[in-house]
Parts: C-alpha cells; structure tokens; sequence
C-alpha cells in the first residue's frame, strides 16, 4: 500500500508579481508503507515547505497529495500523522503533561489511554522527572524532546519530521536516530529531512534530493552511491554533494 | 465526542492566559480600584453605594477590554509566529474548531476577571447596605456579552493582522460603538444628506456597544424596559457569531 502519494505539486508564494516564487515545481513523489524516505537539499530547497504541503499547513497552488489514500483536509487521516516541525515551539505556560494531555484530547483518547502513552512517551524521551515544569523552564534540547514526545503519543502510521536531530546533544541525537530504528522495526512509514547526512545514510530505504524546488533524484542509498558519478562514492555526504553541484 | 477538541483548545487557552503575569497585574489593579471606591465613597452625597457600582461596572468593562486588547490579540499571534499552532493544526482538529475553542478560551479569562471584579464589588455593598444587588449581576451580564463580542473580533483581526494593528482597529470599533448613537443623532438634525446615508451605513454595520451598558439605570435603581435582557443577548450572541464565522472563513485558507 502507498502511504504518501504526490502528483505534480508545485508552490508559489505571490509576493506581488504575478505568478510569484516558486519555491516546489512538479513535484511527483511516493512513499511506501513501511519505507523510510530521507529528504535531502541545501537550505531553501523546498523541503519544509512539502512537509508544510504535506500537514495541511500551507495550500498547494497545484497538484495533488493523498495520504493513505485519503486526503490531508480529511480530519480522519491526521490521526495517523506524527509531525516534528523544525525547531519546534510550544505553549510556554503549560507543563508537559498538560500539553501531551490536550493534544491526547485532540486524538479523541480516553484519559487512561492519555495518561498511558503519555508515561510511555516520557519515559521514552527522558522528561519522566520533568513532567510538571512548565515549559518555558524547558531547555531547547529538552523542547526537542517534547517534539518527540507528542510525535509518538498517538502511535502514527506516518511519522513526519523536519530536522529531527537539530538542537540536540550527542546522547539526544542518538536517542532520535534509535528511536527512528525502533519505528522503522515496528513498520512505521517515515519521511524525514536532516543535515546530518550518516544518521539518514543508516536509517532510509530511499533518499529524494530537491534542489531549487525541483526533485533531481529519488533512489536508494546503495544506488546512489554508485549511479551518479563515474567512478563510485563512499559516503551518501560526497553522492550530495557531487548531485547537488551537477 | 464531536466537540471535544473545541474544549481541549479552550482549557489550554484559559490555563495559559490565567497564569501570565499579565493577566494577575491587570486583575489586581483592577481589584485595588474597586476597593479604592470605599475612600471615593465618603466624599459622594446621598446614595453611598453609587461610586462602588459606577466604578466598579466601568473597571469590569476597560480591564476586559484591556485584557482582550494585550492579552487575546497576542496570544493568538504569537502562536501562530511562533510556529506553536504547527503541532496543534495537524492533530485532527477541524481549523474552525480550533479557533472557536481559541475564543471560547479567551472569553473565560474574561469571565474570570469579571466575576472577581463583580465578587468583590458584591462584597463591598454587603458591607455597606448588608444586601446583594441582583440588578448589578444583569448588569455585568450585559457587559459581558459586549466583551464576548470583542472577544470575537480580537479573533478576527488576529486572523489577517499584526497584534499593534489589531489594537487600533478594536478600539477604533469600541470608540464608533460607543458613539455611533449619538453621532447619528447630531447628523440627523444638523449634517448633509451625504453625511446622513454614511452614518446609517456605519450605524448597521458596527455593533452598537451602547445597548450593552445599562450601568446608569443599575446605579440609579431604575427599572429595565421589559425583555431588554434578552434582546440585548439575542443581538450580542447573534453579532458574535457572524463575526466568527468570518473569522473561520478567512482562518480555513490561512497558510503557516
């Protein structure tokens, strides 16, 4: 079954002329169920901004998205969504609990099932002990938890994440890349984006790269190392770079 | 249930407006205000209990303006600037729930702070009088259903403006509001035709804040015209929600 299904999308922002910046072109992509897709690009390529297309965040000016074969407006769909946005932000006036309690509401959960998966969601990220600070007391490594935190409280289908690892010390940065294995394992479909290029050379099935809005290749890791360029690379970093520069 | 995200959003609005400081500053200046009436008091002639009322219903009315204008214009902009509604919109919470849930919150901080003004106010005529007035609890209803309506239009204008001009122009309404009456008055004896047909224009367009304040007559212990009450809810309730059904029209396409 396919979990992301993405035809022709294409974005503009209208910032006055007439057909505005084009920030994603033509975009045609699938993901599978139970693959692990790495989105790669420089900065500005896109890349938040087909997450953004993908939450439901921002309109696309044309094409389609299907997520489960269901569309992303459909309220229904976004109970099978995790979502990490980059540099996560949240209410600074309430605790922990009380966050991941309003947003168990917002997944129509009984307050066992709340109380449940947010103990094993904290547990999980390390802030059992920090569960009724507020959040404006939270470091940003620790706000980057929370992020993880409220990804996993519904167990979704589809678990999308925008820079996963950045703000995070090496033990956060590990504890994400495991936590990504342990979702892989239990067949989660994940799309991510990160700058770190051996932790999405370990984790993906397949990696896509945009450049300037516009999709140069999708492939998997192993081809990618030896298909673009004549002699074979060593590492996902050099076959970005080398396709990024082309 | 249906609505339960409504609810989820309003509790999370009301805890985090009830525990800015912001929020106890205003109330208690507030409070201190009304509790000064019993100094103001002792200069007035005749009834004694006309300073406590007429301040106190006039605090209810400027420190919720006061607390929709800092509090609720920014508190919705600084959630979507701060990308804080990202993790909130892509729950499975239909976006015109999640701003009804935002107003409802706000308007409970509202009631909170009212109601502790109104307490207090109660409070202070039992002490003097030894009775509860029950004309000042319709009063500060009254009072309440003109801030739910700015509550509204905080929401609005937050909606497709920044929190500096959303202050502006909830004022500017506020100030028509309050004036429009009498501004008709004078154009109808003295202004132009031209004149005239704009004031009618700005007289069905913006509400009438003026049918929300029946303070003179609850200081004065007159009587209120029979079903005033209730035709003053039906006309607040009924401006509330088309000004919030605006506001989820234009919500349901904004981009983050």
């Amino acid at each position: 079954m396919t979990a992301i299904t993405i035809e022709g999308l294409s974005k503009y922002y209208h910032n006055g002329c007439a057909r505005g910046k084009k920030v994603l072109d033509n975009l045609t992509l699938t993901v599978d169920q139970g693959e692990v897709l790495g989105l790669l690009g420089p900065n500005g390529a896109g890349k938040t901004t087909t997450f953004k297309l993908l939450t439901g965040l921002i309109f696309p000016t044309s094409g389609n998205i299907s997520i489960f074969n269901r569309e992303i407006t459909d309220p229904s769909v976004r109970k099978l969504i995790g979502f990490l946005p980059e540099n996560p932000q949240f209410h600074r006036y309430l605790t922990a609990d009380e966050l991941l309690t309003c947003y168990g509401e917002l997944f129509s959960l009984s307050k066992n099932e709340i109380k449940e998966k947010i103990n094993y969601v904290l547990k999980l990220v390390d802030l059992d002990d920090a569960r009724h600070l507020l959040l404006n007391k939270f470091s940003k490594g620790m706000i980057q938890r929370i992020g993880i935190a409220q990804l996993l409280l519904n167990d979704p289908e589809l678990l999308i994440l925008d820079e996963p690892l950045s703000g995070l010390d090496p033990m956060g940065r590990k504890m994400v890349s495991e936590m990504l294995r342990t979702m892989k394992k239990k067949g989660k479909t994940i799309i991510f984006s990160s700058h770190i290029l051996r932790d999405v050379e370990s984790i993906c099935d397949r990696v896509a790269i945009l450049v300037r809005g516009t999709l140069v290749t999708v492939n998997t890791v192993a081809n990618l190392l030896h298909a673009f360029s004549d002699s074979p690379v060593s590492s996902l970093e050099e076959a970005f770079m080398e396709r990024v520069a082309q | 249930m249906k609505y339960q995200p409504i609810f989820s959003i309003a509790h999370m609005t009301l805890r985090e407006g009830v525990r800015n400081k912001i929020f106890y500053n205003i109330v208690l200046f507030g409070l201190l205000i009304i509790a000064s009436s019993l100094v103001l008091n002792k200069m007035t002639v005749g009834d004694e209990t006309k300073v406590i009322k007429d301040l106190g219903l006039t605090c209810i009315s400027l420190f919720g303006l006061l607390t929709i204008l800092v509090l609720g214009t920014n508190h919705l902009y600084h959630e979507f600037e701060e990308k804080i509604i990202y993790t909130v919109l892509v729950k499975p919470i239909v976006r015109r729930h999640y701003l009804v849930g935002k107003y409802l919150g706000m308007l409970s901080i509202v009631v909170i702070q009212s109601a502790a003004m109104y307490v207090l106010m109660e409070i202070l005529l039992c002490a003097l009088k030894g009775m509860v007035s029950w004309m000042l609890l319709k009063a500060v209803y009254s009072l309440l259903l003109e801030l739910s309506l700015l509550c509204s239009l905080a929401i609005l204008f937050t909606t497709f403006m920044r929190p500096q001009l959303s202050i502006i122009t909830i004022l500017a309404v506020y100030l028509i509001g309050h004036s429009i009456s009498e501004v008709r008055m004078l154009v109808a004896e003295e202004g132009s035709r031209f004149a005239q047909g704009m004031i009618e224009i700005v007289y069905y367009l913006f509400p009438n804040f003026d049918h929300f304040d029946i303070s003179s007559q609850v200081v004065h212990n007159l009587p209120l015209a029979p079903f005033y009450l209730t035709l003053v809810t039906v006309y607040g309730v009924f401006y509330t929600m088309i000004v919030l059904m605006v506001s989820a029209q234009i919500f349901s396409r904004k981009e983050f």
